[in-house]
């Protein structure tokens, strides 16, 4: 489904991706650790198609189709979905508005006709009960004065809404209490089908007790230096990052 | 720079020799008239002024022309579904076939019409706000305009349609356009008023309103201003209102064309309990100027104001928003703010924000900000990520940030269909 070969990205001139190999297959859950700082959140915006950082090598295929030419809403209408590390506040722009948009860009992009209001109604109230959102914050705007927790939630009801075929989490357990670190867990296994991915950024052990990875892999300094299955991320729990570093 | 030579160019003396029929021979008319004989127009000299480059006014020919053998389809000036009072003006003339009087408990319809079976009440207020001396622009909508809307509310009234006064231009010619508005609301009263200016097959139009507003003690004026005349269309404004104890006015100006626009709005809070909301939204574009003046007068104890203007200027548009609040030594208790916020969408977007307090109370409760910024470019990502296109994304953003002036649009007719013509323009 995804694959990743040699690719290196630039931020203002700093190289912080130096080369990322990474193949990911429909059904898998990878994960991805790695110290603060060793470009993590860099690899998940340049999937993404964030434009501030320019790639300099490597190609990025999903489903046979290379992505870096596209743009960020193509890629999202691909099937590729980024829940924010920091999601950002959007005053003025109402969550229901912000999703309709958003669903009814994915279904003209496959030639349909935007969804009907009733369907579209019935649709948000099942995907809030999945993440256990309280019904009023989708009049709110998007992410304006949200707790961290429900910026967090608000994340994986989009995720919910769009069905991506991969889905990339970036720390979306950090800020989350424990009820709603299982919550959300759950909202995202309650996704889970045997045709799409997830790629899951974490510092936490925690969150894999829930996702349960077949792949952990361990970014430093813009590369991937290790890859394992999920006891790996035990091992890096147990024995932080130093051993890696070497 | 402007000099007498270039103003005397304006040649409205010639073009003018009607009188303003009410004030024929009156010592008002004199008054404006030597007021405007003696006075030059506003210039970059003049405080207030200083960002605001009236060249393009000058220098021209007008005529006043009343406008004949057009025909306006209803759909071009009424807005869906709101049932109001209309009175229609072309060119500054009344025209008396396209307005229609629906409500009965006020005196409501164009000056002229109104002047002689009510003379004693148009006297009585007409002027009494003391705008023809504000400044030229003034003096001369004093001295030579033609007609305009009368609207009075005797005590004790809630009025449920609102009054829209529509003001189109329509000529092939360079048309100088003048209306002069009278309101008064007497005490316990209430109504809405919306004020539309739009254009059809303009060439050259300057038009120079005046407006005069009397809140009578626990008055509720709510008014709305719709400006959306033609790309080239110019206009200056004054709306000059008196707060009597109590009252609650509240006004929404929304900007949306027209290359040389001037809103001056000067509230004089006289009675105490007065609350004055100013609500203000410019989308600019091209080479416009669009320029909001406020000045707010708490001369008395326990009133509060707040403004919020918005604007999104792109291209080589301009605009200026000058704030001032005087809080007078007595008026204590004031509570007054002010916030002017901007999106510049383009390098040679420019806006000159110029929020000011001047504060003799020491016991009060007044803040003021401004802030200009660009589009926000994470939250641009952030929409296209889900889908969004870039375009709509854009729209959605400058929507959203605009919205809160809209929401301020207590009639829902009028609400929806700014909203729509605004989503029009931002691409949302
Ligand atoms: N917009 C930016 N401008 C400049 N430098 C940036 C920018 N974004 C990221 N970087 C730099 O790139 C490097 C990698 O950052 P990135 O956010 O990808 O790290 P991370 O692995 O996600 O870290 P964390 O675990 O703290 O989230 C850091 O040195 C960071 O300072
Ligand atoms: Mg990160």
């Amino acid at each position: 489904m995804l694959k990743i070969k040699n690719l290196k990205a630039n931020i203002e001139g700093k190289e912080i991706l130096r080369g990322i190999n990474l193949e990911i297959k429909p059904g898998e859950v990878h994960a991805i650790m790695g110290p603060n700082g060793s470009g993590k959140s860099t690899l998940a915006s340049v999937l993404a198609g964030r434009d501030i950082f320019e790639v300099t090598e490597g190609t990025v295929e999903f489903n046979g189709k290379n992505i870096l030419d596209m743009s960020p809403e193509d890629r999202s209408c691909e099937g590729i979905f980024l829940a924010f590390q920091y999601p950002v506040e959007i005053p003025g722009v109402s969550i229901t508005n912000f999703i309709k948009a958003a669903v009814n860009s994915h279904r003209k992009y496959r030639g349909l006709d935007p969804m009907p209001p009733a369907e579209f109604l019935k649709l948000m109230k099942e995907k809030k009960a999945l993440v256990e959102i309280e019904s009023k914050l989708t009049n709110r705007s998007v992410n304006t004065g949200f707790s961290g927790g429900e910026k967090k939630k608000n994340e994986i009801f989009q995720m919910a809404m769009l069905e991506p075929k991969l889905a990339i989490l970036d720390e979306t357990d950090s800020g989350l209490d424990i009820d709603a670190l299982r919550i959300v867990a759950n909202g995202v296994n309650a996704l889970k089908t045997k045709d799409n991915a997830s790629l899951v950024i974490t510092h936490y052990q925690r969150l894999l007790d829930y996702i349960v990875p077949d792949f952990v892999h361990v970014l430093y300094n813009g590369r991937i230096v290790r890859s394992g299955g999920k006891g790996l991320a035990l091992e890096l729990e147990e024995k932080g990052y130093d051993w890696i570093k070497e | 720079m402007q000099n007498k030579e270039e103003i005397k160019k304006l040649n409205i003396l010639s073009a003018f020799n009607n009188d303003f029929p009410f004030l024929a021979g009156s010592r008002l008319k004199s008054q404006a008239f030597d007021f405007y004989k003696n006075n030059q127009f506003p210039n970059l000299k003049d405080e207030g002024w200083r960002q605001t480059n009236l060249s393009s006014i000058f220098n021209t020919d007008y005529k006043e022309q009343k406008a004949s053998g057009i025909s306006l389809k209803n759909e071009f000036y009424n807005i869906e579904n709101l049932q109001a009072n209309t009175l229609v003006f072309i060119n500054g003339f009344y025209a008396e076939e396209y307005s229609i009087i629906i409500s009965k408990n006020l005196i409501v319809g164009s000056i002229q019409n109104l002047t002689k079976k009510q003379k004693e009440l148009f006297n009585r207020y007409f002027e009494s706000t003391g705008v023809l001396s504000e400044n030229n622009f003034t003096a001369l909508n004093t001295a030579f305009a033609h007609d305009g809307a009368f609207i009075y509310v005797d005590k004790n009234q809630q009025i449920t349609e609102p009054v829209h006064i529509v003001n189109i231009n329509s000529s092939g010619e360079s048309i100088l356009a003048q209306t002069r508005n009278l309101v008064v609301v007497e005490r316990n009263s209430s109504v809405q008023i919306i004020e539309s200016y739009l254009s059809e097959n303009i060439k050259n139009t300057f038009t120079n309103v005046v407006t005069e507003i009397i809140a009578g003690e626990n008055a509720q004026i709510n008014w709305i201003r719709i400006q959306k005349e033609a790309e080239n269309a110019k206009q200056m404004n004054h709306l000059k209102v008196i707060q009597n104890a109590n009252s609650n006015f509240s006004c929404n100006t929304i900007t949306l064309s027209g290359t040389l626009v001037r809103n001056n709005i000067h509230v004089n809070m006289n009675g105490e309990g007065s609350f004055c909301n100013l609500y203000g939204l410019y989308l600019t574009g091209n080479k416009q100027l669009v320029d909001n003046y406020t000045f707010v007068n708490h001369a008395v104890p326990h009133c509060e104001s707040r403004q919020v203007y918005k604007g999104i200027i792109d291209d080589e548009a301009s605009a200026v928003f000058f704030g001032k609040v005087l809080v007078a030594k007595d008026a204590q208790k004031t509570n007054a703010n002010q916030s002017n916020k901007n999106i510049l969408l383009s390098e040679n977007a420019r806006i000159n924000s110029k929020p000011q307090l001047e504060i003799y109370a020491d016991d009060v409760t007044c803040s003021h900000g401004s802030t200009t910024g660009q589009l926000d470019k994470e939250a641009l990502f952030y929409l296209q990520s889900r889908g969004i296109s870039k375009e709509k994304a854009r729209g959605m953003l400058l929507y959203g940030f605009v919205s809160e002036i809209l929401n301020k649009i207590e009639n829902e007719n009028v609400r929806n269909e700014v909203d729509k013509w605004v989503k029009h323009i931002l691409g949302e």
